[in-house]
């Protein structure tokens, strides 16, 4: 394992807080969709921050990100040519399903993964749906890129763009598999209505982001304390008991 | 250029090691790099039982450092003896096993199974994140003089105390573990703190008050060690905050002996690798021709 200092060779705000930022490095990096990295802040930040991948191809990734606090802040900073120390590819992917009409549910920046997701399961000919759950109309993103290679419903809560309510108001009824990136609320609604098996993809608050420090923990239904960055953070539903 | 020490129980080719709870039992550091090329290895607190550990939020991070409350997760010394050394084991590296309990019943049984696997144990009596985890040994010289004493009495190897730094004065504390018998200190464990988040006007840690590590805190280290090196005639092992061979430099200087880095290895996996190549360049520059040279240097 390794970390690489990658180049910025885009960073954009794609709405409201949300950044985008593209990185290179002139070597391979072997990641796989639903991992994550994790990504060094300029100084006085101690920790890295865990970013899941929106996409990677060759030595190029991108990574999308919202600004929560001081450290996400500092990140929006970088420029074009600047370099970002990079930690990954970290955690387990996404496993791609047997099934064939599958629906991807994404809340926020839980999007980003589930459109490269989208991107592989199109390329394996699946019927793919997304439904993406936004606050409101400013903060809606990659709904024309995920359009690509899936039938959207964008929701949000105000109704300000696409359906208003809730992501579980406007599930597919035809999907046989589902794969779920957001907020634990959001996660633990779809497991108490959809009787379809699925994925999570969770977030945690990290501190080594490869299993030694314990800081992202979640119990589990059959095995005691796990990881989100080792065994995670993409769990198969009901696994996890989503606090 | 040496960057030898002798310890109570440790020989170590370079004074270098990772804090317990920074590094878990090694495996996942081991991907990064050669665990023999560090100076030792402290392990993850053990206790005589499983613990699951604090509610999430466990981390968060602050100006310059870092609050923890895992609250001691580990599977239990049973289970650390028979799952997680054969790994370790593998390495030559001395090892030091942190143990925690909260009775001295329970430090005693642990230390009396962890003692003939390690080449030393680092006694916790300084967790700030768990009721029951040791700190009213840490911050009380009569209950931290009794646990040091009676784990004195089991234990087959030396042992280390790794003091808090939550208390009035850390010289008490220091010259009572040294009266009980205490072969060695570690100093410091974590600084209790908070952090509120304000849109949910709640303290963002589960746990409400965590430890505070990383660089906000390496003046305080730097203080009490210098503050106890001359009241004690064991060694140090001097931790909080440690980036840098600069760093460890800084600690010898006050008093410590050999040093243990903790925060950092999150920043950078590479750290403790880096320092220990950086170590001789750094000594050579301040007029240094071994580590031993350096230690309490700044008292004389």
């Amino acid at each position: 394992m390794q970390t690489y200092d990658m180049k910025v060779v885009n960073h954009r705000e794609i709405s409201e807080c949300t950044y985008e930022i593209t990185l290179q490095t002139d070597v391979f990096f072997p990641a796989e969709p639903g991992q994550f990295v994790h990504i060094l802040v300029d100084p006085p930040h101690q920790l890295r921050r865990p970013l899941s991948l929106a996409s990677s191809s060759g030595g190029e990734i991108t990574v999308v990100y919202k600004t929560f606090g001081e450290g996400t802040r500092t990140l929006t900073n970088k420029k074009r040519g600047d370099t970002v120390n990079v930690l990954g590819p970290l955690g387990n992917g996404f496993t791609l399903p047997e099934q064939e009409k599958v629906m991807l549910v994404g809340g926020g920046v839980g999007v980003p993964p589930l459109l490269w997701l989208a991107k592989e399961l199109h390329k394996d000919g699946k019927k793919v749906s997304a439904v993406l759950g936004f606050k409101s109309v400013n903060q809606v993103f990659y709904r024309r890129e995920m359009e690509e290679y899936a039938e959207v419903t964008v929701v949000t809560d105000d109704g300000s763009s696409g359906e208003k309510g809730l992501v579980t108001k406007w599930l597919d009824p035809e999907a046989d598999v589902y794969y779920a990136c957001g907020p634990n609320p959001m996660l633990k609604a779809l497991e108490a209505q959809l009787a379809i098996p699925g994925y999570n993809s969770m977030e945690e608050r990290m501190g080594c982001a490869i299993g030694a420090c314990f800081a992202c923990t979640v119990e589990t239904t059959d095995d005691g304390y796990v990881n989100v960055c080792k065994d995670g953070p993409v769990f198969p539903k009901g696994r996890v008991k989503l606090p | 250029m040496s960057l030898r020490v002798h310890l109570p129980g440790l020989e170590l080719k370079n004074p270098v090691m990772p804090a317990s709870g920074c590094f878990s039992f090694g495996k996942e550091y081991a991907q990064f790099y050669d665990l023999d090329t560090l100076g030792a290895v402290i392990m993850k607190a053990a206790t005589k039982e499983p613990r699951l550990g604090n509610k999430t939020p466990r981390v968060a991070e602050t100006s310059s450092g870092m609050l923890n409350a895992i609250g001691l997760q580990n599977p239990g010394v049973d289970k650390i003896i028979n799952g997680e050394m054969p790994f370790l084991n593998g390495y030559a590296l001395p090892k030091i096993a942190n143990i925690a309990g909260s009775s001295p019943e329970e430090y005693t049984e642990t230390a009396k199974k962890m003692s003939p696997h390690v080449q030393a144990l680092e006694l916790n009596i300084s967790c700030p994140n768990v009721k029951e985890g040791g700190i009213q040994f840490g911050t009380d010289p009569h209950l931290a003089s009794n646990v040091v004493r009676q784990v004195k009495k089991v234990s087959e190897v030396p042992v280390y105390v790794k003091l808090s730094p939550n208390v009035t004065d850390i010289r008490e504390m220091a010259v009572a573990c040294e009266q009980a018998g205490a072969d060695g200190l570690s100093m410091i464990n974590t600084i209790t703190g908070m952090q509120i988040l304000k849109e949910r006007r709640r303290p963002l840690l589960h746990n409400q008050t965590g430890g505070l590590s990383g660089p906000a805190i390496k003046p305080v280290a730097i203080r009490m060690i210098y503050e106890v090196y001359p009241y004690v005639s064991i060694p140090i092992i001097g931790m909080g905050g440690i980036g840098s061979a600069e760093d460890v430099l800084e600690f010898l200087l006050a008093g410590a002996s050999a040093v243990a880095v903790g925060t950092a290895n999150f920043h950078n996996p590479f750290v403790m690798p880096e320092i220990i190549a950086d170590l001789p360049g750094v000594l050579r520059n301040y007029g240094f021709s071994s580590v031993e040279e350096a230690i309490g240097g700044a008292h004389y």
